[in-house]
């Protein structure tokens, strides 16, 4: 696939991390958090981490949406569905997160609840159309990339008088999520992973554009790389972190220019202003509560508003407790810290929402890194600096673009 | 319409620039020409 294959070409990968290697310092830390689960995936998939050297470490940050939703939020849904007898309609992988009493989604559709698996919020809005009869809740969820469909979806709603078609808005935002991982109450009172910058995200970023990431390498003096997310933007987008560490400089550079501007789509943008409007506060998995962090339905626009609607009230629910995807999330721990990971806890039956995704950090870890962890602790005594070979080319077959069902 | 473009649940969010990926590929090539970097096969 044009502008797929080239950017996943398995010897040009090998030279960038010859060039990493040889441009780190020995002497210095080089601690990245990628924010986005799109990154994660692709780190774990293609063996991103295996081709760095030692002081260069990626740490999972939390843009993976079904990872931060709060088992209160899942909850709400639940009820939704198997007390107001709703067609309750949402992406795929929100329907194994966990949530309380031993529910999820999935167990719920299996009590006989009407749950829809959709691919778009369009097809939410069409069940609607199609089933006149019915109450129709989409229950939405995901960052900047899937927030302009739902406010399309909202506007589109109010235009055609379709009144039965209503959206329990779970929309959080990128700039919000990085500001309380550099600065919040936890951070000061558990402490926090000394990070040396960012990559930035990919699609998010097409959306906000580069911009609000200059507050972060200003204020809070971190280097920024926004990156695309085919294994050789992000081994481009750590030599860039590199160079920027070892010059002193704290910059927002852009490695995916051939989608990201600095204003980003200003038309999208526009649109979520229509639609929405800020949240004073928002519950995250793993952050806790995060000020103006999500986004509310506005008032215009309230009869298309589920939680108006049907009155519905968030309960906060405490995490389980051997879980450690809240300390996960912040990068605070590693998936393998974790006393249920890969045995209680697994993307068959998971208890962590790290765990459900695809682009969890746990499941991420689960599906590709710890086979290649205990294959790597074998032949230690290999000679001097090798560069592990890792054929990226090689998983090009899964030629679909993740993109497109998971919401970043 | 002969773009390429970013999907994302079923939305374009944005249009690919031919130019930029070119260059961006050319920026990948060029780790591959300084001279300390080992050739293929190294590993």
């Amino acid at each position: 696939v044009k502008y797929i294959d080239e950017f996943r070409d398995g010897s040009l990968a090998r030279r960038i991390a010859a060039q990493i290697a040889a441009e780190v310092r020995a002497d210095r830390r080089y601690h990245f958090m990628e924010f986005c689960g799109g990154h994660t995936h692709a780190i774990s998939r293609y063996g991103v981490a295996d081709l760095l050297p030692p002081n260069v470490k990626m740490i999972h940050g939390p843009g993976c949406p079904v990872c931060v939703l709060p088992i209160g939020r899942v909850d709400l849904a639940i009820a939704l569905a198997l007390e107001q007898r709703v067609m309750l309609c949402t992406y795929g992988d929100v329907l194994r997160v966990p949530a309380s009493g031993g529910l999820s989604l999935l167990k719920a559709k299996a009590r006989g609840a009407d749950v829809r698996m959709i691919y778009s919020a369009a097809d939410a809005l069409d069940l609607a159309r199609r089933h006149p009869e019915r109450e129709v809740v989409f229950f939405a969820i995901g960052f900047e990339t899937t927030t302009p469909p739902t406010a399309l979806v909202i506007r589109q709603a109010a235009a055609e008088g379709i009144g039965n078609f209503s959206v329990v808005c779970n929309h959080v935002l990128t700039p919000a999520a990085i500001g309380n991982i550099l600065e919040s109450p936890e951070v000061r009172r558990l402490g926090t992973v000394p990070l040396d910058g960012f990559i930035g995200p990919a699609h998010v970023s097409t959306v906000i554009g580069s911009q609000p990431y200059e507050f972060f390498a200003e204020e809070y003096r971190k280097p920024v790389v926004i990156a695309g997310f085919e294994p050789l933007d992000v081994m481009q987008a750590i030599l860039m972190l590199a160079r920027q560490v070892n010059d002193g400089r704290c910059e927002v550079e852009n490695e995916f220019t051939r989608a990201v501007t600095r204003d980003g789509n200003l038309k999208a943008q526009a649109l979520v202003g229509e639609v929405f409007e800020l949240r004073r506060a928002f519950d995250w998995r793993g952050l806790g509560e995060v000020p103006y962090s999500a986004l509310a339905i506005r008032a215009e626009f309230g009869a298309w508003d589920a939680e108006r609607k049907f009155a519905l009230r968030t309960q906060r629910v405490a995490d389980n407790k051997a879980c450690e995807c809240g300390a996960i999330l912040r990068g605070l721990k590693h998936p393998r810290d974790c006393r249920i990971f890969g045995t209680v806890c697994t993307p068959e039956s998971p208890v962590g929402s790290c765990m459900v995704s695809s682009e969890g950090a746990c499941a991420a870890y689960y599906s590709y890194g710890r086979h290649r962890e205990v294959a790597a602790a074998a032949p230690a005594a290999v000679s001097a600096p090798v560069i592990p070979v890792v054929l990226l080319a090689s998983t090009v077959t899964e030629a679909h673009d993740r993109a497109e069902v998971a919401a970043s | 319409v002969g773009d390429y473009v970013i999907l994302h649940v079923g939305y374009a969010l944005s249009r690919l620039d031919p130019e930029e990926a070119e260059r961006t590929l050319a920026l990948f090539r060029e780790a591959g020409l300084s001279a300390e970097v080992p050739q293929e096969g190294a590993a």
